[in-house]
């Protein structure tokens, strides 16, 4: 991991999803370093910095893992300051309608339905990390590349 | 029973008897005073007679020749007989008159008669004279009474001579006879008074009599109705006791209607339900009524009965009147209602709970099915013979199709599980935003769709946009092969129960299509019933189960007609309102096209 990369830290407790998304990622020109952590909990203190990682450009979170779901772990987000404008890419299975309107509510930046095939898959990691890491300009307190 | 038979039979026999009295009781009273007048009417002939008799004899007075200086009158009585003519009467017997009256006169009883004659004579006189014995009477010259004297020898007074006395009798009788027609007349008036009186006392009396019928009857008919309802009716008083019960009390909860009467009524009441009872009577007794009060009441047989209380209380005479009924069943059914809206609830959650499940646990595995599929495909499928390639082909496509089912059965769980409220929806514009959404479709098939005026009705959006996105879809979809689709939606708003003048909106959605065997008309609503191959049509197999359930869920109908498999036709009907409002001015507009029964071929 080098330090001056931008960081994609990745919520995802399946591990098929883990690796079919470091292959997506493998296959994405834009350049960044990716970070697993297998639930919410573990991201928490990841972002608290409990354990060792660099504040991340971008947090794409699983809704359903276990002890501290997406969900729980994204209020939990929102609510500390200094993570309070960290962009978070809901990335999951469900497309409940339910699901997709309580994320945005909770502060999603973003929410992502996870496509059935390879091909979409990679194009998808690509246009995320297009989007939060080229066209967004980081904010303030956000690690810049 | 027995004891109001024979009530009713003692009315009768009162009533029968006030009956009797008003007819009877006047009639000898009325009798009487006819009966007065009529014995007035003979006393008046019979003092006529006397003026008669007196008349006569004054007449006889007057034109007798024979006695010059004494004349002896022997007035009998007129009933019996008129005037004797004594003078007449010596002359034929012969015999000095004077002589035979004088000596009777002076001497009556000394004065012996010798001759035969004379005593037959002297008999007949005194025999007269004894029968009626009137008065003798001497008259001087000129024919006036000088003396006169009784029966007995007392002397008469005589005023005014013969005629004097003729006058003097004349107006005696007459004065005796006023005196009797005063008194016969007051005497009537008296009875007549009596009589009216009587009447209008017994009339009084029988109008009383009447009134005391009308109210019996009244309470009589007011018990009735206290007795007769099915509600158990009561009236209590200020201390806690019942006062009066119907039957029905006995009927509900078992117990006799004196037990009820002897305990203070909060005795029935159930332990829990007490202090709000003792509360609610408290209530009444500063003029607040009971409505609507429940709690529980005892049977005889220990089990409690819920009871709805409905009363009012009378301040004056401190009662209370009220009105329980037994309302256990409906509480029952209300609690049953409570427990299967809870279930339905339950259901509906394990439905929601589902639909959460299958839009993520179901579909990840599927999803890395597909994926990883995919990468052999990718990655090795040069690798792999022909057959195993195949299979993999296979298997690839029966995860696609599983992820159809799946979100199928999500949107149709969905209908039920995410509905929107219910709001103005302009029908138009709906159909409008669907054909947009189909534009690409409708190009490549070439198809022309011709939509009439479309009314605003209550309804969710989104669900009209999904009923229209699959009725339509569905007509684009199952056309002619090498045949252009040609599609008609058109509505009108119609009233079909006169009564209720709730008006409905029905929607047609015809196309010129494949159309379909009548005989699956249940199965083409069915979910994953498919009436075509897979290959040939495809969808997920849920569309018109889908049109069904939002249909359903509006209040509304759907059927499918498809005449002789030429072209289908899908009859939507919805309410216009969501609650069944009158007065609705809901209507279609000027250019509308109304399709009815006209066959699929005769569309433009």
């Amino acid at each position: 991991m080098t330090p001056d990369k931008p960081l994609i830290l990745f919520a995802e407790d399946d591990p098929d999803d883990r690796m079919l998304l470091e292959e997506a990622c493998a296959e994405d020109p834009t350049d960044y370093d990716v970070h697993f952590v297998e639930d919410g909990e573990k991201l928490l203190d990841a972002l608290h910095g409990a354990r060792p990682v660099r504040r991340p450009r971008l947090v794409v979170l699983d809704l359903n893992m276990p002890r501290v779901d997406g969900r729980e772990a994204l209020t939990e987000i929102r609510t500390q300051p200094h993570l309070a404008t960290l962009p978070v890419v809901v990335f999951t299975t469900s497309n409940s309608p339910a699901d997709i309107v309580r994320c945005y509510e909770l502060g999603a930046s973003s929410f992502i339905i996870k496509p059935s095939s390879f091909q979409d898959l990679v194009a998808t990691i690509r246009a995320i990390s297009h989007y939060w890491l080229r066209v967004v300009e980081p904010l303030p307190g956000d690690s810049k590349a | 029973m027995a004891s109001r038979t024979r009530k009713a039979v003692r009315t009768s026999l009162i009533s029968l008897l006030w009956t009797w009295l008003a007819l009877v009781l006047p009639i000898p009273l009325f009798l009487w005073s006819v009966s007065m007048s009529a014995s007035s009417a003979l006393l008046q002939q019979r003092l006529q007679m006397h003026v008669e008799f007196i008349r006569k004899a004054h007449d006889l007075v007057e034109s007798t020749t024979r006695i010059d200086s004494l004349l002896v009158l022997c007035l009998t009585d007129p009933e019996r007989g008129g005037v004797i003519d004594l003078g007449a009467m010596r002359q034929n017997l012969q015999v000095g008159i004077d002589q035979l009256l004088a000596q009777r006169i002076q001497h009556p009883e000394d004065q012996i008669v010798t001759t035969e004659n004379l005593r037959r004579i002297e008999q007949q006189l005194s025999q007269i004279v004894d029968d009626i014995g009137h008065f003798v009477a001497e008259t001087d010259a000129d024919r006036r009474f000088a003396r006169a004297e009784d029966i007995r020898g007392r002397t008469l007074e005589l005023a005014g001579g013969m005629f004097g006395w003729v006058r003097q009798a004349e107006s005696q009788v007459k004065e005796f006879s006023d005196r009797l027609n005063t008194q016969l007349r007051s005497q009537a008036v008296g009875v007549l008074v009596a009589s009216v009186m009587a009447l209008l006392v017994v009339l009084l009396m029988y109008s009383y009599r009447l009134s005391v019928l009308a109210q019996r009857r009244a309470e009589f008919e007011r018990d009735r109705f206290f007795e007769a309802s099915l509600d158990m009716q009561f009236i209590a008083d200020f201390d806690g006791r019942f006062r009066h019960l119907n039957r029905s009390w006995q009927r509900v909860l078992g117990r006799p209607i004196k037990e009820l009467l002897a305990a203070p009524y909060i005795y029935l009441v159930h332990p829990e339900d007490r202090a709000a009872t003792q509360a609610e009577a408290q209530r009444m007794q500063f003029g607040a009524d009971m409505v609507s009060f429940e709690n529980r009441c005892a049977t005889i047989s220990g089990e409690y009965r819920w009871m709805l209380w409905t009363a009012t209380p009378d301040i004056e005479r401190r009662l209370i009147y009220g009105t329980v009924r037994d309302i256990t069943d409906r509480k029952l059914d209300q609690l049953e209602l409570k427990e299967s809206a809870a279930r339905l609830a339950r259901s509906n959650r394990e439905l929601e709970d589902f639909a959460s499940v299958a839009s993520h646990d179901l579909q990840e595995p599927l999803r890395k099915v597909m994926t990883f599929g995919e990468r052999i495909a990718t990655r090795a499928g040069d690798a792999l013979d022909e057959q195993s390639r195949d299979y993999l082909e296979r298997m690839r496509n029966a995860a696609e199709r599983m992820k159809t089912l799946i979100i199928g059965l999500l949107t149709l769980s969905r209908v039920t599980t995410r509905g929107n409220p219910f709001e103005r929806v302009a029908l138009g514009t709906v159909v409008r935003e669907v054909l947009g959404d189909l534009e690409v479709r409708i190009e490549q098939s070439g198809a022309t769709v011709e939509v009439g005026d479309l009314p605003e009705i209550e309804a969710d959006a989104l669900q009209m946009r999904q009923l229209f996105q699959n009725l339509i879809g569905n007509a684009l979809k199952f056309h002619r092969p090498e045949q252009a689709p040609r599609v008609r939606i058109s509505a009108e708003v119609i009233t079909p129960d006169p009564l209720s003048q709730a008006q409905r909106v029905r929607i047609l959605v015809e196309d010129d299509g494949i159309g379909f065997d009548e005989k699956y008309i249940e199965r083409i609503f069915g979910v994953f019933q498919r009436l075509h191959g897979r290959n040939v049509y495809e969808g997920t197999g849920v569309g018109l189960a889908v049109c069904r359930k939002i249909v359903e869920r509006h209040d509304g109908t759907i059927t499918a007609s498809s005449p002789h498999a030429a072209g289908a036709r899908f009859e939507v009907v919805l309410p216009v309102r969501r609650r069944s409002e009158i007065g609705s001015d809901i209507s279609v507009g000027g250019d509308q096209t109304t399709v009815t029964g006209e066959s699929p071929e005769e569309l433009p």
